[in-house]
């Protein structure tokens, strides 16, 4: 639960605030439990919507959104940066120190828009199934992917520019 | 679709691809693309390494101050 309120959160403090305010939230909400969802999956949702609601009533949350490293076509629908290496993202862990590399993609993470940080952070990062992140969030399977492929798409185009030197 | 895709119609496509879902005959014009774009090459290359690498760089566990603070915690919820 830690690792997925961290990933959420984008920090270290905001990550253990959320933990401790998802365990509170969860006891007070223990006998609206029913069975009818695993246990994991039901304080999954608890801690989804305690890291949601802590942020929005943040006021340190990045604003800078990570639109600007999705990728770019010409008209024609080739890439419009020819003159860039697309697989500079594959290197980054060989470029940048290990902590280093962790806090910036903490800090990444949380400047994905909303919908895209928790359907990466759920399927890519925690790896739950499509179906059962699904049902967490409460959307079709088609749109969670469209969701992650989004997401990721921002994280690759972010390395990218890490690993070349050209953001940190 | 016969011919070889587009870059963007190839990056638009890259989930379905990596997770093996792309139907037979867009599966072919993808790799058709490929074969003659090493940007796309490359680029799939990063997309499919990306979640792994973004995983295991937040790859963390709690400090033991935190979990401490948190067995308080808990242990005074559930003092009756």
């Amino acid at each position: 639960v830690y690792r997925l309120t961290l990933r959420l959160a984008g920090n270290v403090g905001d990550g253990e605030d959320i933990l401790q305010e998802t365990f509170l939230n969860a006891f007070n909400k223990l006998d609206s439990f029913r069975g009818r969802s695993h246990f994991s999956t039901w304080l999954y949702r608890i801690a989804i919507n305690t890291a949601l609601m802590h942020r929005r009533s943040s006021r340190r949350h990045a604003t800078e959104p990570l639109d600007e490293y999705l990728p770019q076509f010409r008209r024609d629908g080739r890439h419009k940066r020819i003159d860039i290496d697309y697989s500079a993202a594959s290197r980054v862990e060989a470029v940048i120190e290990r902590r280093e590399l962790m806090r910036l993609l903490l800090a990444a993470l949380s400047r994905l828009p909303e919908r895209y940080r928790v359907a990466v952070v759920l399927c890519d990062l925690e790896e739950m199934s499509s179906a059962a992140a699904s049902v967490v969030l409460g959307v079709d399977a088609a749109t969670l992917r469209q969701r992650v492929h989004r997401g990721r798409l921002m994280l690759r185009g972010y390395l990218d520019a890490v690993a070349r030197g050209e953001r940190r | 679709m016969n011919r070889p895709m587009t870059c963007s119609e190839t990056v638009r496509r890259l989930m379905d691809y990596v997770d093996n879902r792309l139907p037979p005959t867009e599966r072919r014009s993808l790799e058709a693309h490929l074969i003659d774009c090493p940007r796309c090459v490359e680029f799939l290359q990063s997309y499919r390494v990306t979640p792994q690498i973004v995983r295991r760089s937040t790859q963390v566990v709690l400090s033991r101050a935190a979990a401490r603070r948190l067995h308080a915690i808990i242990k005074h919820v559930l003092k009756p």
